[in-house]
């Protein structure tokens, strides 16, 4: 699950001396669930006996509600209720200091509190927002999802949506493919570990292959999409072929390129 | 039991206050007894609206705390029989709305014999809008012929399906209709503005109608008249048929199409095909 080939434009003949892209790629999740680095010591020493090269300098992503408690944005913005976050005393670098310690290589903290946050930039490491899009129920912005938006599925049954997926709603449907009944609107965002059906206009974003699976596609029944992905290789809105656009159209990955099709 | 509608839009300036005061006045003239409430608590714009600022003493805070009742808050409108307002506050803090308040002010109106409560959602999506979405049985999404009106109208509608009682308790949906105001069948036609039809293809609900852009309103508003009561305007027709269409009447949808052109403007610029023709 080491992070993905990004799409790259076509190359400029100047080129300056920094350039800026776009990468989407997936982290390894290290929950913490004991306020003890002496204990996460051990317990990754126990986990790399087992799987010696499991994770040999692996990027990995802290997930700390587990001993902080969730944090405010978990519970969503706008909506008047708050929970604050009570983290735990044991400090962000002991825990660090442990992982290292463990042949991990601790590059961001999902979801920090402020003091969290402080924390962890003056660890060099990266705040993440949406690391909760992993138990994922609802969008980004917290709203529960309708029932039918809510459910994540058993492993290989697909997730279907029987209602549009609206701007600022995000679906995920974790380890299987996507069956959206109506149209992603502009805004919306349907993520899938397999493959992303849409039978209606796909107007926001589509990302297949969402865990690095090379063979997921999307299809929809009009491609007018913000955005599609498949295992982190992506089109933009503008980036779609001309002759598919506001046409039915599959989209694959076809050894690092991404390809639009016919459906 | 009342029927609770919320006017809502995401976006603000689309004329949900002008929206709600028409319905609530339409309704009470159609023989309902109803209720307007403004839930934009520290702007204070429904009673403008519909003409009673003078006449306000307590409002939507002061009953949710507790200081006064509900028959103290609410106050009948001198033109409209059967039509009440429920202000909101302008001095008090927002926060001071709860869900549970405002729970106890909607239960109260049922038993008071209220028919419709007619919610008058503030702009955003935020905790006041979603206050005032909560109990809705029914929603008014208001949105004007522009991308970023229909975008937001959209992003509400999100929020119906997921944020309402209706939706927790996993209950029947909210019935969602859609009313598209300030709208011009001529610049619509030339491009200048979307189409109703392009309206309806993102947003895939039911249209409840379409409210002519109107120097009627502005008069009307200007006046703290609800514009439906002067239904030979063209918005206030328009008003009335969509309050005649949400109680269940059937009725043909207006100002869709430009108007026809009159006698003289056919006589001075001559159509094709009376070019063809000689």
């Amino acid at each position: 699950m080491g992070p993905m080939q990004a799409y790259e434009p076509d190359p400029t003949s100047e080129t300056p001396a920094l350039q800026l892209g776009g990468m989407v790629s997936t982290f390894t999740v290290v929950k913490i669930e004991r306020a003890d680095p002496a204990a996460v010591g051990v317990a990754l020493q126990e986990m790399l006996a087992r799987t010696p090269d499991l994770f040999e300098d692996a990027p990995v992503a802290l997930d700390l509600s587990g001993i902080d408690g969730p944090t405010d944005r978990s519970v969503g913005e706008g909506d008047g209720l708050r929970v604050a976050a009570r983290p735990s005393g044991v400090s962000l670098g002991d825990l660090v200091r442990a992982l290292r310690a463990g042949g991990l290589l601790p590059v961001a903290v999902c979801d920090p509190s402020n003091r969290r946050r402080a924390e962890a930039r003056a660890l060099g490491l990266a705040s993440l927002r949406g690391g909760g899009r992993r138990a994922h129920r609802g969008s980004e912005t917290g709203e529960p999802a309708t029932e039918d938006l809510s459910p994540v599925s058993a492993a290989g049954k697909a997730l279907t949506l029987r209602h549009p997926v609206r701007g600022g709603q995000v679906v995920y449907a974790e380890g299987t493919d996507a069956v959206v009944l109506g149209p992603v609107n502009p805004g919306g965002e349907v993520i899938a570990d397999g493959h992303i059906h849409i039978y209606g206009p796909l107007r926001g974003r589509a990302l297949a292959g969402a865990h690095g699976d090379l063979e997921a596609r999307v299809f929809c029944q009009r491609l007018e999409a913000e955005l599609v992905s498949i295992a982190g290789v992506y089109l933009q809105a503008e980036q779609l072929p001309a002759p598919y656009r506001g046409q039915p159209a599959q989209v694959f990955l076809d050894g690092e390129t991404l390809v639009v099709g016919d459906l | 039991m009342a029927k609770v509608i919320v006017v809502t839009s995401g976006k603000g300036g689309v004329g949900k206050t002008t929206t709600s005061a028409s319905i609530a006045a339409g309704m009470a003239l159609e023989g309902y007894k109803t209720v307007a409430i403004d839930f934009d608590v520290g702007l204070r714009n429904l009673d403008l609206v519909m003409g009673c600022e003078r006449r306000v003493v307590y409002d939507l805070v002061s009953v949710v705390k507790g200081e006064a009742s509900l028959r103290q808050a609410l106050i009948r409108d001198k033109r409209v029989e059967n039509l009440h307002i429920l202000p909101a506050s302008q001095t008090r803090d927002k926060e001071a709305l709860d869900l549970e308040g405002v729970g106890r002010v909607v239960k109260e109106l049922g038993t008071m014999g209220f028919d419709y409560v007619v919610c008058d959602s503030p702009a955003g999506i935020e905790k006041g809008a979603q206050l005032a979405m909560y109990y809705a049985d029914e929603a008014i999404v208001v949105t004007n012929p522009e991308v970023s009106s229909v975008r937001d109208s959209d992003r509400i509608l999100g929020l119906l399906d997921a944020k309402t009682q209706r939706a927790i308790e996993g209950r029947e949906p909210i019935k969602t209709h859609l009313l598209v105001t300030r709208y011009s069948p001529a610049r619509a036609a030339s491009g200048e503005m979307l189409s109703v039809d392009d309206i309806l293809e993102l947003l895939g609900i039911e249209l409840l109608g379409v409210i002519p852009e109107s120097q009627a309103v502005l008069n009307a508003s200007n006046q703290g008249a609800p514009v439906v009561l002067e239904s030979e305007t063209d918005a206030g027709g328009a008003y009335l048929d969509v309050v005649k269409r949400f109680v269940g009447e059937a009725l043909p949808h207006r100002f869709l199409e430009p108007e026809k052109r009159g006698f003289f403007s056919r006589f001075f610029s001559p159509s094709p095909r009376s070019a063809f023709a000689g």
